[in-house]
């Protein structure tokens, strides 16, 4: 098979200048950590690793995979695969932005500013340089089909929805969306809309079973798969009790600590300002406990991807929340962590929380079972169609304070329960790994691909 | 040589001379004329103009090349009662195949129908599936496909039964090669978003690619106007409104 992918984040992001000839580089000649990083987020963890497995596998001849990448290198090769960064100019691109950070927050029920409709905001100046965007791309995928002569193109993220409509094939089309679809979101009247993107794909692929019938209620009416995300399990060893113990005193985390930690990108959606209310009435009842937020900012915020300011000014007002609770010895805020520290980080802890008020999925739970901790996440998560309550973890309505203060003490007060849902996670894991995602992909593309009427998944 | 012979390869090279005077005088015609032509004709549908300009520089070329045969001294009225033979057979026997080609032009703009849309005509009833040069091809209720000749659109009662026809504009847009189609599509839209308040804001525009020839692009505006009523007005104003941009462009990327 020869893949074509388009997604917005890049998989691969540079640190420093590093020049390659006629602009190509090859990443094997460069190290992970000083010349590049992994973008972080799931969409880059999930298609990675299912890139490499199909290659492995020997269904995969050739991907190339086309993403927004304004400051990186024109090609970019790994493992075999191809990258194609897209550039556009510095003024559209904030548009782009503006944009995108609208829709992002409409569909995820949270746009505190207007426009809070997806027609409303397609009526905006910003919303034509969204399109450009999607234009250059779909022209981009265009264009190397020429050349390369693809069998399939695979379309990632909310903000590529419009580069299917442009792309002008009747090779097939397959469409991932990667964060919520929720009825009570989008009404019925962006169906005409949304329903003409969504229709010029083949099929459609969501993350969770709850996500399909929303979208054949905006008039969806091509195939439709459910895809739970995966990860690959190898990409996360089981590190020394040396490297927990140096990343505990590199934190302060104390032997007697029950250290809880929550995963997620420096976004007011990922719910940290709700954790650290919680925290602030956990804490007078078991003042040994430890949250240790990790992540920073998306491609989105970072300086190397749009620049949007967004994880600073958040990271701002949760110290600001710390210092006002008294919470400064109980909250952590260890910013970006290497995998291998993350996985000291999942070692170390006893559970993990995902109080996001929205959330496409939520892989960082799956890391957490893989890892035996249970984890307190958000019945707004995608994965929490996953989660058997008080078995692998438990299941909170987190704009309620209290009842995540009290599923934490629940988990804090127990250690014995804590280990019996750890085990318990231990096996629900198998639900995210990469060798059923990659089945259950594969399906989708043949299914897609030679057109067969049937509907896996 | 003599003086009898030099003055025959004189005039021999005279006429040589006039002659492609006279082709060279009916290009810049033919060229003239086209550009003025396409100024003139902002307001009726691209595709329309480019079939008036096509034929007008054809009947430039055909009075410039008779007028070069003349000079040359040959006989004149065989070659005309061939040239008007041909044309009156040419044109008997592409008479059909001509309206129908012209009718396609009007289908969209001034009768509102797209592949999609559920009409009746002629008798016959059924979904679009296909607006070709020649004909239209109806899916109607039995799966059967009735293929309509376009020209019947103009001359017969037809009636679009889709949702939201009677709203719709279909603009025809005609991008140049020379101008980057991604900067061209979003300054397109933005034009478009300044007659906001005589659209049906549930449904912004949509910009569709039609088909590439290596030296333009054939594009479409879909948009709903808010009142049927102002659907002519409104795709005759912003037609020209983008027929002007795109000349803007075409400018700025040619400086």
């Amino acid at each position: 098979m020869r893949l074509a992918l388009c997604s917005q984040t890049p998989l691969i992001r540079l640190i420093r200048n590093v020049k390659g000839s006629d602009n190509v580089l090859d990443i094997s000649l460069l190290k992970e950590g000083e010349d590049y990083v992994f973008s972080p987020g799931g969409v880059t963890r999930m298609v990675y690793p299912l890139l490499r497995h199909m290659i492995q596998k020997g269904v995969l001849e050739k991907a190339c995979w086309v993403s927004l990448n304004p400051r990186g290198p024109d090609r970019v090769w790994i493992d075999g695969i191809e990258l194609i960064n897209v550039k556009i100019d510095e003024p559209y691109l904030k548009s782009y932005g503006v944009v995108k950070e609208q829709m992002w927050k409409i569909f995820h029920g949270i746009s505190d500013d207007p426009p809070s409709s997806i027609t409303e905001l397609a009526w905006l100046d910003d919303y034509a340089y969204y399109n450009l965007y999607n234009r250059v791309c779909s022209e981009t995928l265009m264009e190397l089909d020429r050349r390369k002569d693809f069998d399939l193109f695979y379309i990632h993220d909310f903000q590529q929805i419009p580069t299917g409509h442009m792309l002008a094939t009747l090779k097939p089309k397959v469409f991932r969306w990667h964060i919520p679809f929720d009825e009570k979101v989008v009404p019925a009247d962006w169906a005409p809309f949304l329903g003409k993107y969504f229709n010029s794909y083949d099929a459609v692929v969501v993350s969770c079973r709850s996500y399909l019938a929303s979208l054949r209620k905006i008039g969806y009416e091509g195939k439709a798969y459910h895809v739970y995300p995966y990860i690959d399990f190898s990409e996360y060893p089981v590190p020394s009790s040396q490297k927990i113990r140096e990343l505990s005193d590199r934190f302060a985390l104390g032997d007697d600590d029950v250290v809880i930690a929550l995963v997620a990108r420096l976004d007011p959606m990922k719910g940290h300002d709700l954790a650290i209310k919680a925290m602030a009435k956990v804490v007078k009842r078991f003042p040994k406990v430890k949250l240790v937020i990790v992540g920073d900012g998306s491609f989105s915020s970072s300086r190397q991807g749009l620049g949007l300011s967004k994880a600073e000014l958040w990271k701002q007002k949760l110290t600001s929340l710390v210092e006002n609770l008294g919470l400064s010895g109980n909250v952590v805020f260890t910013g970006h962590l290497s995998q291998e520290e993350l996985g000291c980080v999942y070692a170390r802890c006893d559970f993990t929380l995902l109080p996001s008020r929205a959330e496409g999925f939520g892989l960082v739970v799956a890391e957490s079972w893989l890892y035996g901790k249970p984890a307190i996440v958000s019945s707004s998560a995608g994965i929490a169609e996953l989660v058997e309550n008080e078995s692998t973890g438990l299941l909170v309505n987190t704009e309620n304070t209290d009842e995540v203060a009290e599923a934490m003490s629940k988990l804090i007060g127990d250690e014995k329960l804590r280990l019996e849902m750890g085990e318990n996670a231990r096996k629900a894991v198998e639900l995210c790994s990469i060798e059923r995602g990659l089945n259950d992909e594969l399906k989708v593309l043949k299914a897609v691909g030679e057109g067969e009427q049937d509907e896996p998944g | 040589m003599n003086l009898v012979e030099v003055m025959d390869v004189t005039l021999v090279l005279v006429r040589v001379a006039v002659v492609a005077g006279i082709l060279l005088a009916t290009f810049i015609s033919a060229r003239f004329v086209g550009t003025i032509l396409r100024k003139g004709l902002r307001l009726v549908p691209p595709l329309v103009a480019d079939q008036v300009v096509r034929w007008v520089s054809v009947f430039i070329w055909l009075v410039g090349l008779l007028l070069a045969v003349n000079q040359l001294g040959l006989n004149l009225d065989i070659l005309l009662l061939l040239i008007a033979v041909a044309g009156v057979t040419f044109a008997i026997a592409s008479k059909d195949i001509l309206s129908n080609i012209v009718s396609k032009y009007f289908l969209g703009i001034y009768i509102p129908i797209k592949s999609g849309d559920s009409i009746q005509i002629a008798g016959f009833s059924g979904k679009v599936v296909e607006i070709n040069q020649i004909a239209t091809l109806l899916l109607d209720d039995e799966g059967y496909v009735v293929a309509v000749p376009n020209s019947v659109f103009v001359k017969d009662v037809c009636v679009n039964k889709s949702s939201l026809a009677s709203q719709r504009v279909t603009i025809p847009v005609s991008i140049s090669s020379k101008i980057s189609l991604p900067k061209a599509e979003a300054e397109l839209l933005k034009l478009v978003y300044k007659y906001k308040v005589h659209l049906d804001q549930r449904f912004p525009p949509i910009f569709t690619v039609k088909s590439r020839g290596s030296s333009q692009v054939e594009a479409e505006l879909v948009l709903l106007v808010a009142r049927p009523e102002i659907r002519e007005t409104l795709a005759a104003e912003l037609g020209s409104k983008i027929r002007e941009r795109l000349d803007d462009l075409s400018r700025e990327d040619g400086k």
